[in-house]
């Protein structure tokens, strides 16, 4: 899984590109990204999912694993850029109602 | 003198070999080929087989007459220190060997390897002759080695998969009991040798009986853990005649507290009675459908995946069957199954399928759909755990349809 980030003061946006979030490896490079982003500084971040298309239980834990990270930390964690297909799971799941989520970077960075 | 072509052939054909032995005795074999087959060649005159019996090892197998030169040897025995300290070793003239019983009573610089397996130990001891060339005693030993050890590990290790395997197929029904006014039926297939999903039926007393259908995240050994205490948990909770909601709760601070706090478990669980009541709690899992004649209807409450969070808030919904009604429980891995065109399978598809054959058996219903969606996905492997459950409310008793054929 491909991810890039930028840094915005203690904000870090990350962009994760998979067409499947989820697969075995993705769950360790993702927790390492968050690990030495906290390990910056970083106190909010924000993961835009505009390139991923599909989600499955194993790239709901990695979500679940972000906001886990993050909050322990005193930080915060939020969504943005989600498709239907992402937003369904998060609906059954109901882990809406867990995690921040937004329409654009600017209306995540904004709040 | 052999030459290089004609010695790898015969290499490779006593690899073949080796991976072609069956059963424990595959060491002494191995040993005798070794000698036999290519002894001449790299200028080997003798083999022994010592197995570790405590802390001595003991010749349980020879290619040379006089057995009963050296039966044993001790642990400290230079040649077993040696050999296990460097798994693959040819002693050299400078070696002091005077410590070595082996050594004293042959008279001659061996080459050895060793075979672990947990905690057992083999040492392989070869005699070698006057002209005989490091480099292929050292390739050919340590080629030897080296399959013979991640032969016994890899087997080793499926040994416990298929333990794991047996464990979680005690732990899921094979059956569904028969249940008076009630037509019920339910596979799992997981992806791999082990799974994540769940389901699970529990009889209490003649008037009501429980179902449980969930999912762990993830696939293979990690989420079957998980499933192994969500299905304990629930039985133990539910033989408690504990509140459905406080049960799902106490097993949500289990899963959260397990340090595998990024794992998560969606649960639905009903209890329905023969008369048509349900009762059920849904922690995250893709709704249940209801068909009802032309209708579908889906179990609108439902609460957060057992897992994430320290605590969650769940409510119990309720739902009456009718005869005629027909529920259908699945994991996301049925209705998401993708096609050649990356569509998924989906609900509308589900319900098609399930409309068409709607009065044959629930057990008939589960095979045919199973079939549907593995077909659908241009019959490649299943590549997430699916798990789908038919429960038919009668209109006659299925005791009755029996008594009527």
């Amino acid at each position: 899984m491909e991810m890039k980030h930028d840094i915005l003061d203690t904000s870090a946006v990350i962009a994760l590109q998979s067409n499947i979030l989820g697969t075995p490896s993705d769950s360790k490079d993702f927790e390492c990204k968050i690990q030495d982003l906290i390990g910056e500084g970083v106190t909010r971040v924000i993961l835009d999912l505009s390139d991923v298309k599909r989600i499955n239980s194993t790239g709901l834990a990695i979500l679940i694993t972000g906001f886990n990270l993050l909050t322990n930390s005193g930080g915060k964690f939020a969504l943005a850029n989600l498709n239907e297909f992402i937003k369904g799971a998060l609906t059954i799941t109901k882990l809406n109602n867990v995690f921040e989520y937004y329409d654009s970077i600017d209306e995540a960075i904004a709040h | 003198m052999i030459t290089p072509k004609d010695f790898y052939r015969k290499l490779d054909s006593l690899i073949k070999d080796i991976y072609t032995i069956e059963g424990i005795d595959i060491l002494p074999s191995v040993l005798s080929e070794l000698v036999n087959f290519l002894g001449k060649d790299l200028s080997i005159s003798g083999g022994f087989l010592y197995e570790m019996d405590g802390d001595r090892y003991e010749l349980i197998h020879t290619t040379e007459q006089d057995v009963a030169k050296v039966p044993y040897l001790s642990d400290q025995d230079d040649v077993v220190r040696l050999t296990l300290e460097h798994s693959c070793y040819i002693f050299n003239e400078a070696d002091d060997l005077s410590h070595s019983a082996f050594c004293c009573q042959w008279g001659q610089v061996p080459a050895a390897f060793s075979v672990i397996l947990e905690d057992k130990r083999w040492i392989f001891i070869f005699l070698l002759k006057p002209g005989w060339q490091r480099e292929e005693i050292e390739l050919s030993l340590n080629i030897v080695s080296k399959i013979l050890n991640s032969r016994y590990s890899s087997r080793h290790f499926q040994n416990y998969i298929h333990q794991a395997e047996l464990i979680q197929r005690s732990l899921l029904p094979n059956e569904f009991p028969k249940i008076e006014g009630f037509d019920i039926a339910g596979k799992s297939i997981p992806a791999e040798v082990v799974g994540g999903d769940l389901f699970d039926m529990l009889t209490f007393d003649e008037d009501y009986f429980g179902i449980a259908i969930g999912d762990a995240s993830g696939h293979g050994l990690p989420a079957a853990l998980v499933v192994r205490d969500v299905v304990t948990g629930l039985r133990m909770g539910m033989e408690k005649h504990m509140k459905m909601t406080h049960t799902l709760s106490k097993l949500n601070d289990v899963i959260h507290r397990s340090r595998l706090s990024t794992s998560f478990v969606s649960l639905f669980y009903a209890e329905i009675e023969t008369n048509g009541n349900m009762i059920y709690v849904n922690a995250g899992h893709p709704s249940p459908l209801r068909l009802k004649g032309d209708t579908v209807e889906e179990f609108p409450v439902g609460g957060l995946v057992l897992g994430p969070m320290p605590h969650v808030e769940l409510k119990r919904g309720f739902k009456e069957l009718v005869a005629g009604d027909i529920i259908l429980l699945f994991t996301d891995g049925l209705i998401e199954r993708i096609n050649s065109k990356g569509e998924p399978y989906e609900v509308e598809r589900l319900v098609n399928s399930v409309k068409k054959i709607k009065d044959r058996p629930a057990s008939e219903i589960v095979d045919k759909v199973l079939q549907d969606v593995y077909q659908f996905g241009n019959r490649i492997k299943w590549l997430d755990d699916v798990t789908f459950i038919v429960i038919k409310k009668l209109v006659k008793s299925i005791f009755q349809n029996e008594a009527d054929s």
